[in-house]
């Protein structure tokens, strides 16, 4: 009952960060005048507003608002499942090096000039998928996948691809300020066509996770333990972790890479569901998308007539609280 | 090796039947186990005994389908354990382990427990009444229903381990492993958890449980299995396996195995090694009894000294501590007075020994023998006198009397370490 209290109050908040997420911008659109626009396009209704505000709607931040909220909730669950997967508290996509790897993917097409739904989210998925199993494959000793070794080797490949990256920067000519501005993590070139693609690929990719929820939390007491309790656990680490690819790629080839929501939400959302993963996952998702709108609407308004890219908030918001939670646990981490 | 002759050849059981046949398991470059051979019976609890690295968690591992042998193989009721998928065996199979993961102390301890149940529900099922009925048994079961709506980082060690014993049992497992599942709880706890094991035994679950402390493998399980360096040494009854010579060949030390007196269990008392230094030609002898002797013996040894002991009965724990030192002994049969042939062997020892010990012992007419032979000591008489004589007189004020006599020969001390003291400097 508590579980899906939480739940419903989570959901309420994101419509309503939904809705201011639409109404912010340089110009404000009342949310009265947005429930017009949105209920002409179904039922022609008497007009109340400008043709202008109805594109500003539809066309540009409604996209940008929902590709916010997949991309935020997308990040979270992604962050979830890793944290369970190698319980460890900070492990997220990005520390894993699967965004560094999506990102290396997708900017080098984008480098090449192909700047296009069908090329990038394809090439920042493999990007992933090699990021993390070259990493899931460092890790193993014999049959099994060492946890330390993992992060080590995480953050060696982040270090690889962030080179890489750079690299493809310094030769990028033309293309580079796209590069740049892509790469900085930003939510302003969301289109329809990119939540028509994103949308079924997290969905699917929260769903997939929150199946394996119980087994989630079966991980947690450690690989062997879980095994005891019926637990496949290599197959459960590939089934995720090709899941969290393909979230990840998808979210990274859109929206650029952006850091540490992954982190921060399961970390934040824990203190009132419990460690449970059938109401963490849910409820992380939800998270995750409210905390990205915001992030959006800041980094749309904190400078007027400009924006900042979304990545730069969650970063600032993120690495503190990073450096909190290696501050609060390093008692009982060594 | 008894009970495993017994199961032959055939390869069809019950339900809930493990077998282990030719097992070798590598670490990197340690060879872990070697050549395992074990059947496991329902009902059965069986202990693995030995020294630390001595194979016994490898075994658990193996048979607990985490760490496959590189040769031969493990099977659950005819089946390979390694072709079962980790679902059905946990359905058939529970483990205890060592200690518990701490990233796991946010949950509850009823939340923990009804993850025992998750081998039993269905992919993407939910838990059904009975798997709440199963849990609350459990629960019960290992008394930490008190505990259900608490965080397992809220509890003790102790009471933590229970918790995860109780979610071993919710899988309701014909077969539970237990991987020193104790050695970190007190030992009232142990005792109260062996005591749960068996009866689940009796209800039919197999029991397979590395247990460090040999005097509790040795109180609770139907047979042991003592391993060293990655080989089983000795498989069998509990007698069969704690003999003194398997015991110094895995553990390297000396130790005392005896009957228990209450629980008729074996207890086995390790001994410091004993190294005879530059034993002096002249020997102490002791005068035993009822238990008596042993600490003098044992000091005395331990002191480098040559000792020789009588009169003694064979069921006299003084008499195993005088054989384990292998020491010049004069033995009576249990429960007889001592014959004229004993009596006289001794006094022939008591002649030879350059110091006579009569310890604080008990008198009464079979042993009075023993008094006669130690006035023959004359001055070379010393007395451990813990307690007055006339609360050990059993015979008709015949010991009081001779004692009496006697006490005002001869030097008498109140505690063994000044006895022993005197001993030592009288002959060093």
């Amino acid at each position: 009952m508590k579980r899906n209290a939480t739940l419903l109050v989570l959901a309420g908040i994101l419509f309503a960060s939904v809705v201011i997420g639409v109404a912010v911008g340089p110009v404000w659109i009342p949310p009265q005048k947005i429930a017009a626009i949105l209920t002409n396009l179904v039922v022609p209704t008497n007009r109340t507003w400008s043709e202008a505000e109805a594109i500003i709607v539809y066309q540009i931040r409604l996209p940008r608002t929902f590709m916010a909220l997949l991309v935020g909730a997308g990040l979270a669950v992604a962050g979830v499942a890793m944290q369970a997967l190698f319980k460890n508290p900070l492990a997220d996509p990005y520390v894993l090096g699967a965004s560094s790897g999506a990102g290396f993917g997708a900017a080098l097409v984008i480098s090449l000039g192909l700047v296009s739904a069908i090329f990038v989210p394809p090439a920042a998925f493999a990007g992933a998928v090699i990021a993390t199993f070259t990493v899931y494959a460092l890790s193993m000793i014999g049959p099994r996948s060492s946890v330390s070794l993992l992060l080590l080797s995480g953050i060696a490949l982040s270090t690889l691809f962030s080179a890489l990256i750079s690299y493809l920067m310094f030769v990028a000519g033309e293309n580079l300020h796209q590069l740049v501005f892509w790469l900085m993590g930003g939510l302003w070139a969301s289109r329809w066509e990119y939540v028509e693609i994103t949308f079924p690929v997290i969905l699917i990719g929260t769903i997939v996770i929150y199946a394996y929820a119980r087994d989630l939390n079966l991980m947690l007491s450690g690989e062997e333990s879980a095994q005891h309790l019926g637990v496949a656990v290599e197959n459960l680490k590939k089934i995720l972790l090709v899941t969290v690819s393909f979230v990840v790629g998808v979210a990274v080839a859109f929206c650029g890479i952006i850091g540490f929501v992954g982190l921060i939400v399961p970390h934040v959302v824990r203190t009132f569901t419990g460690p449970d993963h059938k109401a963490l996952i849910p409820a992380s998702a939800l998270f995750g998308g409210i905390l990205l709108i915001w992030a959006d609407i800041i980094a749309r308004s904190a400078i007027p007539g400009s924006e900042m890219p979304v990545g730069i908030i969650t970063a600032l918001l993120g690495a503190p609280f990073f450096m909190y939670l290696v501050w609060s646990r390093r008692k009982n981490i060594f | 090796m008894g009970i495993l002759e017994k199961e032959g050849g055939s390869e069809i059981g019950g339900p809930g039947r493990v077998r282990v046949d030719g097992v070798d398991c590598y670490y990197v470059e340690t060879h872990a186990l070697n050549n395992a051979q074990l059947t496991v019976r329902p009902g059965e609890v069986i202990g693995l005994v030995g020294p630390n690295g001595s194979g016994k968690t490898t075994l658990i591992k193996a048979i607990s389908g985490v760490l496959k042998p590189q040769v031969g193989i493990i099977t659950l009721d005819g089946v390979d354990v390694y072709q079962i998928k980790p679902k059905r065996l946990a359905q058939q199979m529970a483990v205890v382990p060592q200690s518990t993961d701490t990233f796991f102390f946010d949950f509850t301890v009823e939340e923990v427990v009804l993850m025992g149940r998750s081998p039993h529900i269905k992919f993407l099922g939910t838990e059904s009444t009975n798997d709440y009925d199963v849990t609350r048994k459990a629960l019960e079961m290992t008394d930490v229903a008190q505990f259900a709506d608490r965080k397992i980082a809220e509890l003790s060690g102790g009471e933590r381990q229970r918790v995860i014993i109780a979610r071993a049992l919710a899988q309701e497992p014909k077969i539970l492993l237990l991987d020193e599942a104790t050695s970190q709880l007190d030992i009232g706890i142990k005792i109260e958890i062996f005591d749960l094991v068996r009866r689940l035994a009796a209800s039919g679950i197999a029991v397979i449980a590395a247990i460090h402390d040999l005097n509790l493998a040795a109180q609770y399980c139907d047979r042991l299995l003592l391993l060293n360096r990655g080989e089983i040494i000795a498989d069998g009854a509990v007698e069969e396996v704690l003999t003194q010579e398997h015991i110094a060949e895995a553990f390297g030390v000396s130790a005392l195995v005896r009957k228990h007196p209450i629980t008729n269990a074996f207890s086995i008392t390790l001994l410091p090694h004993h190294t005879p230094g530059e034993r002096s030609s002249e020997t102490v002898h002791v005068i035993p009894g009822g238990g008596k002797g042993a600490p003098i013996i044992h000091a005395l040894v331990q002191k480098g000294l040559s000792v020789s002991a009588g009169v003694v009965n064979t069921l006299d724990s003084d008499y195993d501590v005088a054989e384990y030192y292998g020491i010049e002994c004069a033995v009576e049969a249990p429960f007889s007075p001592i014959s004229s042939e004993v009596d006289s062997r001794n006094v022939q020892l008591i002649q030879e020994a350059c110091i006579v010990v009569l310890p604080n012992i008990c008198f009464g007419p079979a042993n009075l023998k023993n008094l006669e032979a130690a006035a023959l000591a004359g001055d070379k008489l010393v007395i451990l006198e813990e307690t007055p004589i006339e609360s050990r007189d059993f015979t008709p004020g015949v010991a009081q009397r001779l004692y009496g006599d006697l006490r005002e020969r001869c030097l008498v001390f109140t505690e063994l370490a000044t006895l022993v003291e005197h001993v030592e400097s009288h002959i060093g």
